[in-house]
């Protein structure tokens, strides 16, 4: 590639954004990791529409939606269970959070110092436990819950009225206000779900390990630890590698360790998933690193770091699969390896689709921008599609006697699982489009 | 950013070639060929939990690398890219036909590629019954006296044609008469030593599909020179192929069965609606478009992939969404969401290795050499199925004699030694410039 063509990473690829945008961003915006967060939104929509829509038995009907974009083990439970792209999904998403923070992290503590970098991560961790807890409350109104609540709203809109003072703004102490936030709204939310509960049984195990928000939530502590530990990503990536062998013999002995835990505490295990997605967001903590390993030609970290990481790990994946298959329920090594090799192609691909091709898939960089928030946005359709039908025996059953039609898969009944799908992937876009149009972001 | 030269390892001439060798096609056609050995090995060592039997069994090696009707008993099963092999290899045979195509009527002449083209095609429906009569003689290696003469005969036309392209049509254009010539005759007299009827072997196997669909991907190359107007032919046969197939759904269970209704009990019922063909021949001419745009069409590459690859990489991928809904991605009939999905997936790979030849600078070890003999190597892997098969039929056979943690490590080792057997033979061959093309 000649001289005046090289990548230069300072260059900020912010095409068509308008100045002052991303104001608050310590950080250029990168398109091709907009458009990468998008893409894996609309893939987790899709697959929160399958999920719902799948079918209980393939003798009387088959579920809605392409097969190849439902969870594995959904569309047909056995063991092992076959692995999609959409068991994928959690992992993806981690590394995209381990991409973002090791680009942020850096950048705040170069213009702001360590004690702000440190306090947008914290704040980002509770944020992701409070949401981790909020995702498993029970839908019933006693009067304690509806204080806590109320308490909660309080915190909320003073907390956001604090942020946005003037006075704040540029006030290093700017995210201490999100700290607070998180804290009060993560410690209402034990009141909310009673405070005997939370103590006696497994609801502390189930908010804080269990749950895909808290592996997030502890992904993010991990890559931010080890970014500020071990500044080389050479050396960085070592961690991941001892976290992974570390899983992949106590995986083996799971049995034995386990029972071990639960002499003490009968509601735990070792947590596997936290221990992967920790191993997950270093490694794309590394990957980013790697990518500026010459800053004036990002090509030479591709070359050097990215693409052979990419293959190795996918030549690893096949080989543990041989020991460990890869499983949704419980992220081992394979799963792990198989996410990370799956991620970083996607990242070559849409860091290829920018850089070189200039090319963009037309919705995805207004989605990608308030990634954080359409993820949780889309619980909505999770929330309202099991009231109206249950699975696709229900949804096919109602449309057929709609259209006064005996067959389960007339043209008809297929045509409205099509609308089914798109009328919530519009209304997504739409909200993105809207709030990026008035550049509206959600980022904790 | 400027178009960047296109790198070609070495000079076309030693790859016997008219036109210039990519190393990003010879990387996509490598990882296929890859992808297809995978497949060959996990259908060996699937397990029969798709099949609703008792004894279900893990299989072997990566779940999401097996078949997905092999994997579950669902209608419809779950689609993997396993599942679509044979659809990816067809998109590379597509491209690579529209490129050989094209390089050839420019140098030679119209006639030299079309006689190139039915050569492809003769060739391509020899092979389907070689395989079928190997399959046949080779449990108990019995060969009539019929299967001797024809093998002999077979063997004679094959030295002379082979004497005489490199003596008398050495530096002939002629000599792809011979070639036509051979692989006509090589047909003709495999013929009767076949045991199965015209349809299957004409029309109804994965290698009759690339035979037709090469050579209808010739015929819409020299119809309709302008890509753009090239595609709505892949998107006609893809609306006739719905069309069909709605219709063949509501008349029968299994849709490829459906002329059994319209006439039963005559010579003719062996005849269905060939809706594999028309689909690869879908997919086929969407890779000469592809190949045109990126390569012929606009005065730079970056311009072909921008204006016109990316826009149809994501529309197919939307087409595919929609279609999904009415039919399903089907492994056993390519219907034209699997297609979709296929071309999706084809171009994504496309993307990629263009890239990282273009820009990156990078390849994967291996796929070049896998690549520059795809064809051979694809029909090599069947070897390793047959002599397999003679051991262990599925993974419930093979778990039985090797339980636990023994059973897994020689697992991998029955997928590691063909893998890397077959990268060694590929390697040889590119070593001492030996290519087997049609």
């Amino acid at each position: 590639m000649p001289e005046n063509e090289k990548l230069n990473s300072e260059e900020v690829h912010t095409e068509g954004i308008s100045k002052g945008q991303f104001k608050r961003s310590t950080h250029p915006r990168y398109d091709w990791l907009d458009q990468f967060r998008g893409m894996v939104i609309v893939f987790l929509v899709i697959a929160s529409l399958t999920w719902e829509l799948a079918s209980e038995n393939f003798a009387i009907t088959p579920p809605l939606g392409p097969t190849w974009l439902n969870h594995g083990w959904e569309y047909y439970d056995q063991q092992p269970v076959i692995i999609t792209i959409i068991d994928l999904g959690s992992q993806i998403f981690m590394f995209m959070l381990g991409i973002s923070l090791s680009l942020s992290f850096k950048s705040k503590v170069e213009k702001k110092g360590l004690h702000f970098a440190w306090l947008t991560v914290l704040h980002r961790v509770f944020s992701f436990f409070w949401i981790s807890q909020v995702i498993s409350v029970d839908f019933d109104f006693p009067i304690f819950k509806v204080i806590a609540l109320v308490i909660w709203v309080l915190i909320t809109v003073g907390a956001a009225v604090l942020r946005n003072l003037r006075k704040f703004k540029d006030n290093i102490y700017r995210p201490l206000f999100g700290v607070v936030w998180a804290l009060s709204s993560i410690g209402l939310w034990c009141v909310q779900a009673r405070i005997p509960k939370v103590l006696g049984s497994g609801y502390f195990w189930s908010a804080f390990f269990l749950e895909a928000p808290a592996h997030l939530a502890w992904g993010t502590l991990f890559a931010a630890v080890f970014v500020f530990l071990i500044k080389k990503p050479d050396f960085r990536i070592i961690i991941a590698i001892i976290i992974y062998l570390g899983h992949f013999i106590m995986w083996e002995f799971k049995p034995i360790i386990n029972a071990s835990i639960q002499a003490f505490w009968s509601q735990w295990d070792i947590p596997f998933d936290m221990l992967a997605m920790g191993a997950i967001a270093i490694t794309a903590t590394c990957i980013w690193d790697w990518m500026q390993m010459d800053p004036n030609d990002q090509i030479i970290g591709f070359k050097k770091r990215v693409i052979p990481i990419m293959l190795i790990t996918g030549l690893l994946h096949f080989i543990v699969d041989f020991f460990q298959t890869a499983e949704h329920h419980g992220i081992n090594l394979s799963l792990g390896l198989l996410a990370i090799a799956f991620s970083c192609l996607l990242v070559i691909v849409f860091f290829s689709l920018e850089f070189f091709y200039k090319y963009k898939i037309p919705p995805l960089t207004h989605i990608g921008r308030n990634a954080l928030f359409l993820f949780l946005f889309q619980g909505i359709f999770t929330l309202t599609y099991p009231e109206i039908w249950g699975d696709a025996l229900a949804f096919r059953t109602q449309m057929a006697s709609l259209f006064g039609v005996a067959e389960l898969t007339h043209p008809l009944v297929d045509l409205m699982g099509l609308i089914a799908f798109l009328v919530p992937m519009l209304i997504m876009y739409l909200v993105a489009w809207l709030m990026d149009r008035y550049h509206i972001y959600i980022k904790v | 950013m400027n178009d960047p030269p296109i790198k070609i390892n070495e000079t076309h001439k030693q790859f016997h070639s008219l036109h210039p060798r990519y190393r990003w096609l010879d990387q996509l056609r490598g990882v296929i060929v890859f992808f297809l050995l995978i497949a060959f090995l996990t259908w060996q060592f699937s397990s029969t939990l798709g099949l609703g039997l008792p004894f279900g069994v893990p299989p072997l090696g990566p779940t999401w690398m097996n078949h997905g009707f092999k994997y579950s008993n669902s209608n419809p099963p779950i689609i993997t890219v396993i599942d679509m092999g044979s659809s990816l290899f067809m998109f590379v045979l597509g491209i690579s036909s529209a490129i050989s195509f094209n390089s050839k009527s420019k140098k030679i002449g119209l006639w030299y590629a079309w006689v190139s083209g039915i050569s492809r095609f003769f060739a391509l429906l020899w092979v389907n019954q070689v395989t079928k009569i190997f399959y046949r003689i080779l449990p108990d290696w019995k060969l009539t006296r019929f299967d001797v003469i024809c093998i002999l005969s077979w063997i004679f036309i094959t030295t002379l044609t082979i004497i005489l392209r490199i003596t008398l049509f050495k530096k002939s254009n002629e000599k792809i008469l011979l070639m036509l010539g051979w692989s006509v005759l090589s047909v003709i007299i495999w013929f009767p030593t076949v045991e199965e009827n015209i349809w299957t072997i004409f029309f109804n196997e994965t290698l009759a599909y690339l035979a037709w669909a090469s050579l209808f991907a010739v015929f819409f190359l020299t119809l309709v020179k302008n890509p753009d107007r090239r595609i709505l032919a892949s998107f006609g046969l893809f609306a006739i192929h719905i069309g069909l197939w709605e219709l063949a759904k509501t008349k029968l269970t299994h849709p490829t069965h459906w002329f059994f209704e319209v006439l039963p009990g005559t010579p003719l019922d062996v005849v269905g609606i060939p809706f594999n063909i028309i689909n690869m021949t879908a997919i086929a001419i969407s890779a000469t478009c592809v190949s045109d745009w990126l390569l012929k069409s606009y005065p730079t590459q970056l311009d072909g992939i921008k204006k016109r690859i990316l826009p149809y990489w994501v529309f197919i991928l939307c087409f595919h969404f929609v279609v999904d809904f009415l039919q399903p991605a089907r492994h056993d009939g390519i219907t034209a969401s699997l297609a979709a999905l296929s071309i999706f997936f084809a171009i994504f790979f496309l993307i990629m290795f263009y890239a990282w030849d273009t820009y990156f600078d990078a390849k994967m070890p291996f796929l070049t050499p896998l690549g520059r003999n795809a064809l051979l190597m694809f029909l090599l892997q069947g070897i390793y199925l047959f002599f397999y098969g003679f051991f262990w039929f599925n993974a419930y056979d093979f778990r039985r004699r090797f339980p636990g943690l023994l059973g897994n490590a020689i697992g991998l080792g029955l997928f590691f030694v063909p893998i890397a057997l077959l990268i060694c033979i590929a390697w040889v061959l590119d070593r001492f410039k030996i290519y087997l093309k049609f």
